[in-house]
């Protein structure tokens, strides 16, 4: 892919609140936002549990991962800018926005976004990938 | 902030890569790096927000994350964990009201070493409901 190219798409068409709940042991975080139905509509936050802000990170790592499946992420920097919750789709998405070459690697720097149902934007975020050159010839 | 040590168990890094919408594979999730660095400072999620004054029922936000990984995070290895707040920010919004923008920075180390395999920085807004600007 060159600068400017962009990544196909990462999409999840339902997201499940049976993952938060072990993401919820793993993480070791207590807030009962994540795993109890009745806490987020009583605290008139969301009608459901909503989705750790690392598991929407991951989305977005996901998409990297299937663009580039021989590539090692080096840095993902992500802005937090709404919640996700139980039950909705989301989509990732990314555009290339420069490579550079440094013997047999490449690093590419790509320009990240999840969305959720509707186009709200809840994760925007720039990436770096170390992607090994293809000897051509 | 105190630190620790953390070392991510395979069967855990499965349960990771299942619950991050990844197929599991040797390595971990790079997602990972976030639970070591938050399992592994030495006192729970609560207990951090709390030495920075805020209850977890004041909703704090994580609000910007970066992953970095100058080296390799494996499952099953032992890892240092080291933590250190590198700015706080006094701001106010409609939302929040005044809010302090604490940025943090965790380090995911060999034990013994100096270079960090993961760093994990992260941003969270902590409500100041008591304060003005």
């Amino acid at each position: 892919m060159s600068a400017d190219e962009i990544l196909p798409e990462w999409a999840l068409a339902e997201v499940d609140p049976e993952k938060m709940k072990v993401l919820a042991l793993l993480l070791a975080d207590p807030n009962p936002l994540h795993f109890d139905p009745a806490v987020a509509p009583r605290l008139g936050v969301a009608e459901r549990p909503v989705n750790q802000g690392p598991s929407n990170m991951a989305m977005l790592v996901n998409l990297l991962r299937a663009a580039y499946p021989r590539g090692r992420l080096r840095r993902l920097t992500v802005q937090l800018r709404g919640s996700v919750v139980a039950g909705q789709s989301v989509r990732a998405t990314g555009r290339v926005t420069g490579r550079e070459r440094q013997g047999a690697t490449e690093t590419v720097r790509c320009e990240v976004a999840l969305e959720v149902d509707g186009g709200r934007l809840v994760l925007s975020g720039e990436a770096e990938v170390e992607v090994p050159v293809v000897a051509s010839g | 902030m105190p630190g620790g040590r953390y070392t991510l168990a395979g069967y855990e890094s499965w349960l990771g890569h299942d619950a991050l919408y990844s197929e599991p594979e040797e390595r971990p999730h790079p997602v990972m790096a976030f639970v070591a660095a938050q399992r592994g400072l030495g006192v729970t999620v609560a207990e951090l927000f709390r030495m920075w004054g805020t209850e977890m029922s004041d909703g704090p936000m994580l609000t910007e994350s970066t992953l970095e990984f100058p080296g390799e995070f494996r499952a099953d290895t032992e890892y240092d964990v080291r933590g250190t707040v590198t700015s706080v920010v006094r701001k106010s919004g409609r939302t929040l009201g005044v809010f302090d923008l604490v940025t943090a920075r965790f380090e995911v180390v060999e034990p013994g070493g100096d270079t960090p395999v993961a760093v994990v920085t992260n941003t969270y807004a902590l409500p100041r409901r008591e304060a003005t600007e």
